[in-house]
């Protein structure tokens, strides 16, 4: 009887202690870092912070329109700035703030509506290499358009889109100096805005002209990261990278289409893909075929890897920088994945 | 005797045309090889009823493959090695020699060299200087027309299933971004069809 009721007490005291101690809980997270850059008309701000969170959230500020708040659960301010200019053109400034002892907020400040931007949240690892830390990431643009081009049998779909290569690794570059790097994120934007348009979820793996992993990181590191996306994304219906081709001989010209054969889809995805741009983009058929590519293979679900034309054919070189061409192929792209999913009922 | 000779001379000839059309499907006549066998007329008359005998290859002439100008297959050429070379080693070489048919292209990343080529257990270990990254040029189709004119020129031999490439004794993730390069790579057979 002593011991039961000993133990009712020390139970008791247990969980008194522990409601105290979460009221009074103890926010697990401080910022550390702040950093933006703009590239492409993408307002890019990074947040770091001393340990991965997966505690916030962004949405539009239901009092003021022209305003983004980026709930931080649980996370000091630490001692960055607390007003820090933006851009001025896709958004005025950043204030942080801390709405209670345990809470963080930062509140972006646009010229106009948030309903008229683009704007996504994300997280970026930690790397060592580069001295950065685990990082909130956040995109604003101005939002897409479509560019009159409509696509079917998307609505509803998850699609992951990586732009090829980025930062430091500028990708194949043409005879008169035209990265593949600039074309293939010109061009998924574009896939971009039309899928978006027409009612898919859209992740891109980069949305301007950087590594995905890092710079320093190893071949693999940087391609894991793009294969990630997918992996941290439920419910992605299908990964796609978007290239340019290059070969030692400028002769070297058309569009082809990779593959790994891992799934029942990822031959009919590539032959889909493959049929919209040739039809859109006009350019000679390669074909599509099985390769060893690492982003396709390790990539769970239904993958391809497209080569729009080759940056080191002169010719092709000059339309892949073109912006008539870029939009043909973008539509080419969409086109494909509609039949894709219209075929394979996915 | 004349006409054993007579017969030999036809024996010969046939072997030589029978020879000449197994391989006329694939085989483009390498000028460069040519003049090589210009030199190797002055080696010893042995090595040539070698090389015409099937059963026993001559060492020093190897099959080796280089792109078409348009990088959409290999095509299969004779190439001439230094008597005495390995012949692994030997071919993997002469990748680097610019192949005298100018509708082939050379695909070895400039000043490329091969620091061995070893066989163990199927499978050979091509390990070449860094230049073979820190040179390579292309895309997509330089990768797979690179990797697969060699693992092409390899498995060419029985004894060799795949082929692990190495830098400077290190496996390498990709090229460049593209071919996961990690794992010994089997015969790419779909470069070889027309």
């Amino acid at each position: 009887m002593r011991k039961k009721i000993i133990f009712l007490v020390l139970a008791l005291g247990l969980l008194v202690l522990q409601s105290t101690c979460g009221a009074a809980e103890q926010a697990a997270y401080k910022i550390t870092q702040f950093h933006y850059a703009v590239a492409k008309d993408t307002l890019q701000i990074e947040i770091g912070l001393n340990k991965e969170s997966g505690d916030f959230s962004l949405q539009a500020d239901e009092k003021n329109p022209n305003q983004l708040v980026l709930n931080l659960k649980r996370t000091k301010i630490g001692s960055i700035k607390k007003s820090i200019a933006l851009d001025g053109k896709i958004a005025e400034k950043i204030e942080f703030k801390q709405p209670d002892r345990t809470n963080g907020q930062a509140l972006i400040s646009l010229p106009q509506a948030a309903a008229a931007m683009k704007y996504k949240v994300y997280t970026m690892p930690a790397d060592r290499k580069s001295n950065k830390p685990f990082r909130i990431v956040i995109a604003i643009k101005k939002a897409g358009n479509a560019g009159g081009f409509s696509v079917g049998n998307v609505n509803g779909k998850t699609i992951v889109l990586d732009p090829g290569h980025g930062g430091s690794d500028s990708g194949a570059v043409g005879p008169d100096g035209i990265m593949e790097k600039d074309v293939t994120l010109s061009v998924a934007q574009k896939v971009e805005n039309i899928l978006e348009a027409a009612g898919a979820h859209v992740v891109m793996t980069r949305e301007t002209d950087t590594d995905v992993y890092g710079p320093g990181a190893t071949d693999r590191q940087e391609l894991q990261a793009r294969v990630d996306a997918g992996v941290r994304t439920p419910g992605t219906d299908l990964f796609l990278s978007i290239h340019a081709n290059s070969f030692s001989n400028p002769q070297a010209h058309g569009t082809a289409t990779y593959y790994y054969s891992k799934t029942n889809y990822d031959s009919m995805l590539a032959e889909a893909l493959q049929n919209g741009m040739v039809q859109y983009g006009g350019l000679a058929d390669r074909g599509t075929s099985e390769a060893n590519f690492y982003v396709v293979k390790h990539s769970a679900m239904p993958a391809a890897l497209v080569e729009m034309a080759f940056v080191s054919n002169p010719a092709e070189e000059d339309l892949l920088a073109s912006d008539d061409f870029q939009e043909k192929i973008a539509r080419g792209i969409c086109q494909g994945l509609g039949t894709f999913f219209a075929e394979t009922g996915i | 005797m004349k006409t054993f000779k007579v017969f030999t001379v036809f024996a010969a000839v046939v072997l030589l045309l029978l020879s000449a059309g197994c391989d006329s499907a694939k085989k483009v006549e390498d000028q460069g090889s040519s003049t090589a066998q210009q030199n190797e007329a002055k080696q010893p008359p042995a090595d040539k009823t070698a090389k015409n005998d099937k059963k026993t290859p001559a060492a020093t002439v190897v099959t080796v493959y280089f792109p078409n100008a348009d990088g959409t297959k290999l095509i299969a050429v004779s190439k001439n090695i230094k008597a005495g070379d390995d012949k692994y080693f030997g071919a993997v070489q002469a990748l680097s020699e610019e192949p005298a048919d100018k509708k082939l292209t050379a695909v070895m990343p400039k000043n490329t060299k091969i620091n061995s080529v070893k066989v163990d257990k199927g499978i050979a270990y091509v390990d070449f200087s860094k230049e073979f990254v820190k040179n390579f040029t292309g895309g997509s189709t330089g990768e797979i027309m690179l990797v697969g004119s060699i693992v092409n020129t390899l498995t060419e031999y029985a004894e060799i299933k795949s082929v692990q490439i190495l830098v400077d004794s290190k496996k390498i993730d990709t090229l460049a971004g593209h071919m996961d390069l990690s794992e010994p790579i089997k015969r790419m057979k779909d470069l070889l069809k027309n």
